[in-house]
């Protein structure tokens, strides 16, 4: 069943600011990672489905009502997380949550007290004086308190500490497994990597890829950085049958597909210093997998 | 048609700012009227044969020998006027140009309330503030005529100017409302919002000097409130009220409208 269904959404700001031409649906029970580079066109994508924004032309629905002109039924279904996140101002956080709470209807803040305890938030002190990963945690009681069936998530653990950030991927794993329909964006592969069941990637405004995560996962290659005690180790190294990525001082990078085992066994016959997991950035991911189709 | 946790947060969260104005009203009307004397009235009618120029800017034009007058023309030519408007344009900031402007407005948008509902709950909250203080200053201007010149005060048509002026400001709180609606940007929302009231205030201040500048009074809402005219009890005055009435259902609709199609990108 679809449940977000975008077809050839466009909404030009002019300067090939904007986006064009976007398709793609989200069905019940799926996590939809949107993926992207800032300023590629996550957030007004996310715009155009939240209602606040009417796009050029082209269609934007959930289930089957359109976003702009439906937006208050739609909206009794989902939980949101801005990109960027101001609250009312001169409120503490148990004054923010109550007035939303009051201002959505909902009566029971049972969920509202398990996520605050969950993130450990402290509901007492003025937002005003938050830090940004507080204000986000804020950010992410209120999207979930009143159980939504859709979660629009946009930049959801940007400020959240690295603890956080696994409490927030547990969080929506959970949801998911209640069924939860959800749409995250993110410009971390990592993130969505751990979360999301099909990638959507876009770029200059436009869609260039939706994938499954399985198949991206497959071609994911592992770059591990080693480094060694001293350089004679470096040059012996440098024979294995390893595919090097590159050599600096006594720092080699190595590329590991599925020879995780035979890696394993060499390190085991040298003095290593340190071992490290390069974090592959969006567009390594992105290179690999479309290969030298991007020339065409 | 409104959501009533967004109008008590609405209230609540200006009530500081309007006992700022209360008190602001209360020290200047007290010291106004306590000013009335009938044998001064006769010194300021020669203060006006002296510099006729400088006390008709001020809006200080006219017949001051009756306590009705003496207000008319000390509190509706100026005090009345400029800080109720104030007042309001700060609310159409704070409700609605400031929630854009730094994004907060989209917490208001993602719930199932309607666009309608919420800029319609923002501006009951601005309408309840300009109707209290304008109520306020009237049972206060009552109250202390009463208190120090019995009876003096003809309070039918004293109540009749207060309608008056009440309409008058949601008329100027219109445009600012109007404004806040269209511009995406918070300076052109205030540019508009607060330059457009000013400047038909100057305007009304260079009319009230008469000569060439008086042809202008054509382009201000100001022509339409003849506050001598309501305590009068002129006809004339009546329709003037009238029109701003329409204009300020017509400025607060249009509004509604456009902030129900508008792009909002918080």
């Amino acid at each position: 069943m679809e449940i977000i269904k975008i077809e050839n959404l466009t909404k030009d700001y002019g300067n090939e600011k904007g986006i064009f031409d976007v398709s793609f649906t989200v069905k019940k029970g799926e996590v939809f990672g949107f993926l992207g580079p800032n300023g590629a066109g996550k957030t007004t994508t996310i715009r155009n489905i939240m209602g606040f924004i009417k796009a050029d032309s082209g269609k934007c629905s959930i289930n089957g009502l359109d976003c702009f002109n439906n937006s208050s039924e739609v909206q009794k279904n989902i939980g949101y997380i801005p990109g960027e996140i101001a609250f009312m101002t001169g409120m503490t956080g148990i004054e923010f949550i109550k007035f939303m709470a009051d201002y959505r209807g909902l009566k029971d803040l049972a969920r509202a007290y398990e996520l605050i305890k969950l993130f450990n938030l402290d509901i007492k002190g003025k937002i005003k004086k938050m830090s940004k990963g507080m204000k986000q945690k804020l950010g992410i009681v209120v999207a979930l308190m009143h159980n939504p069936q859709i979660l629009i998530l946009d930049e959801p653990t940007s400020g959240l500490d690295p603890l956080m950030q696994n409490t927030f991927i547990e969080l929506i794993k959970e949801e998911k497994k209640k069924g939860k329909t959800i749409l995250m964006s993110s410009h971390m592969f990592e993130e969505i990597e751990k979360t999301c069941t099909i990638v959507s990637i876009i770029k200059d405004g436009r869609i260039v890829a939706i994938e499954d995560i399985e198949n991206l996962k497959k071609t994911k290659n592992r770059k591990y950085t080693v480094s060694l005690g001293n350089l004679k180790e470096v040059q012996k190294f440098i024979k294995e049958e390893l595919d090097i990525f590159k050599v600096y001082d006594n720092r080699i990078t190595v590329i590991i597909n599925n020879n995780m085992n035979k890696f394993v066994g060499i390190l085991n016959k040298y003095d290593i210093a340190d071992i490290e997991e390069e974090h592959q950035s969006l567009e390594d991911i992105f290179m690999e997998y479309y290969g030298g189709e991007e020339d065409d | 048609m409104i959501n009533w946790a967004l109008y008590k947060q609405g209230i609540k969260s200006n009530l500081k700012l309007c006992l700022v104005f209360v008190t602001i009203l209360t020290l200047y009307t007290t010291m106004v009227i306590s000013m009335y004397d009938p044998q001064l009235a006769k010194t300021l009618e020669e203060f006006f044969r002296i510099m006729p120029d400088v006390m008709s800017m001020m809006g200080m034009n006219g017949d001051v020998t009756s306590l009705n007058s003496f207000i008319v023309t000390y509190l509706y030519g100026f005090i009345f006027i400029i800080f109720p408007m104030v007042f309001s344009i700060i609310l159409v900031n704070k409700l609605i140009i400031s929630h854009i402007d730094r994004g907060s407005m989209s917490y208001l948008l993602a719930s199932p309330n309607s666009r309608r509902k919420i800029i319609l709950t923002q501006l009951k909250v601005i309408g309840t503030y300009i109707f209290v203080l304008i109520l306020y200053s009237t049972v206060l201007s009552i109250v202390t005529c009463q208190l120090m010149f019995p009876n003096e005060l003809n309070i039918v048509a004293f109540l009749i100017l207060n309608l008056g002026i009440l309409i008058f400001h949601y008329a100027l709180n219109g445009i600012s409302f109007l404004a806040s609606c269209i511009f995406n940007d918070s300076k052109n929302a205030l540019l508009i919002g607060i330059g457009l009231p000013l400047i038909f205030f100057i305007i009304q201040m260079l009319v009230n000097m008469g000569g060439k500048l008086e042809k202008f009074k054509y382009i201000t809402l100001f022509t339409l409130f003849d506050a001598m005219g309501l305590i009068n009890r002129i006809t004339s005055a009546y329709y003037g009220i009238i029109v701003l009435l329409i204009i300020s259902v017509a400025l607060y609709a249009l509004g509604i409208i456009i902030f129900k199609k508008r792009d909002l990108s918080v």
